[in-house]
Order: structure tokens, then C-alpha cells, then sequence
């Protein structure tokens, strides 16, 4: 394993043993009170499903108009990860949801925006294997749409009139709050990291692999 | 649902989905190495 790769993935098990210790010694919210801490994930989480949808988007604009190998492999490493934080994320929000406002859906802008963004990404997996021989193209063109949803997904709370706090929650944390945000997101970020390190190294073997297998067809033409 | 419940399963609920994902790729990544090496193999022996 890569020595950065080895130093990071430590650093972030390390980090993932203490954070529940600090989120737990964070200040109650006054008027939430202790379901509150959902956000400590749930926001990182959110965060990473955009991060993964614009890297996604920036990989498949390589390839479709380059027709760059290395941007399919990264958009393809930063859709599984939007899946996967964006499952997290529709998980751990209606979870808060169901304390915080009793229920745990409603058809609201953030809402909806987010599961459309999600299902978006999960279409993107299912095109690429299922698509047939146009598959990695068409993908692509579907991870542009994703994209133009993600910033709406973010402006979202703010545009239109919806029950989802908003995006002026992160800047009117209290100090004590603030810190134990902070490294939660700097961790999660950190474990995106060495996810997207580890899932590209995969899909650079598959690469390798297909290279290899073609060479052996060709010398036994 | 109490505030417990919610955090311990929102928690539980990540920190499963990390896992089952890295267990997937780690065996995409062992099942990519043996046809690699048995393709090694292959071209080898010829």
C-alpha cells in the first residue's frame, strides 16, 4: 500500500474511534436537544454526495468531449461513493426527520432534490453496466444532469420556502458545535479520499486487465 | 422514535454501508488480481 495512502487510512480509523466521544461532548441544542447530533454525519454525508456528483460530472466532461480513460475511471470511483453517501445521507436525515418534526419524509424541495440527485447517480451505475457498448457515454451524459441538480440541491433550502433547516445553520453554530463539525467534516472528507484512492486503483486494474487480455488475443490471432 | 434510537441508527447505518463497500471492493480488487495473474500464467506458458 502507498505510504499516503497507509497514513491517511489510519489517521482516519483513528479519528473515527474518537469522534463519537467528541460529538458526544458537544453542547445540546436548545430546541432539537439531542437528536441534533444527527448533523455531525448527516451534513458530511450530504456534502460528500455533492462532492462525488460535481467530481463525477468533471470525469465524465474529460471523457465524452477528450475521450479521457482516466476521467471515465474517475467518474466512475466518484459515482459509487455518490450512491453510497448519498444512501447515507437519505438514511440519517428522515432518521432526524421522524424526532425532529415527527414525520420522517415530505415531498419539500431540499428533499426531493436530493433523492432525485441520489436516483440520478444510481442510474448512472445502471446505465454503465447495463447499457451495452454505449454504455460509458451515456452514462457520462446522465452524470451532467446530476450535476446540474447539485447545486440545487444546495441552494434549495434557501429558494424556495421548505421544512429543511438552512444553509446559514453551519455558520450560527455555537463554538463548541462548530469544532466538532469541523473535524467531522474534515474526517469524512478524509475517508472520501481514501475510498475514491482505493476504488480508482480498481478500476485502473480492470484497465490493465482488459489491455493485457487484448495483447494475449492479438499474439494468438 | 426516541433521539437515541435515531442517532445510534442513523450511526450504525453509515458506518454499515462504509463497510459492506469496502468488503466489495476489496473482492472486486482480489477477483481483478486472479484473472490478472492467470493471464500471467497464460502468457507463460506460451
Amino acid at each position: 500500500m502507498n505510504p499516503g495512502l497507509l497514513a491517511a487510512t489510519v489517521l482516519c480509523a483513528l479519528g473515527f474511534l474518537g469522534i463519537p466521544f467528541l460529538i458526544a461532548g458537544a453542547p445540546v441544542e436548545s430546541t432539537m436537544g439531542v437528536v441534533q447530533k444527527i448533523f455531525y454525519f448527516h451534513v458530511p454525508c450530504a456534502w460528500l454526495l455533492l462532492l462525488s456528483t460535481i467530481y463525477c460530472a468533471v470525469g465524465s466532461v474529460q471523457y465524452l468531449f477528450t475521450g479521457s480513460e482516466r476521467g471515465d475511471q474517475r467518474a466512475v470511483a466518484s459515482a459509487e461513493l455518490a450512491v453510497l453517501f448519498g444512501a447515507c445521507t437519505l438514511v440519517s436525515g428522515p432518521l432526524w426527520g421522524w424526532v425532529a418534526w415527527g414525520y420522517p419524509w415530505t415531498w419539500d424541495a431540499r428533499l426531493t432534490s436530493s433523492l432525485l440527485l441520489w436516483l440520478m447517480m444510481v442510474g448512472y451505475l445502471l446505465a454503465r453496466r447495463y447499457g451495452g457498448p454505449a454504455a460509458r457515454k451515456l452514462s457520462a451524459a446522465l452524470a451532467l444532469f446530476a450535476a446540474a441538480d447539485a447545486p440545487l440541491v444546495y441552494v434549495s433550502v434557501n429558494v424556495w420556502r421548505t421544512i429543511h433547516p438552512k444553509t446559514t445553520v453551519v455558520p450560527s453554530l455555537s463554538p463548541g458545535m462548530r469544532g466538532v463539525f469541523w473535524t467531522s467534516l474534515l474526517l469524512f472528507t478524509l475517508l472520501w479520499i481514501v475510498l475514491f484512492t482505493v476504488r480508482l486503483r480498481l478500476e485502473r486494474m480492470r484497465a490493465s486487465m482488459t489491455q493485457l487480455e487484448l495483447a494475449y488475443e492479438d499474439a494468438h490471432a | 422514535m426516541t433521539a437515541s434510537i435515531a442517532i445510534a441508527g442513523a450511526y450504525g447505518f453509515i458506518w454499515t454501508a462504509v463497510l459492506v463497500y469496502v468488503i466489495s471492493v476489496a473482492r472486486r480488487m482480489k477477483s481483478v488480481q486472479r484473472e490478472m495473474d492467470d493471464l500471467r500464467r497464460r502468457v507463460e506458458k506460451s
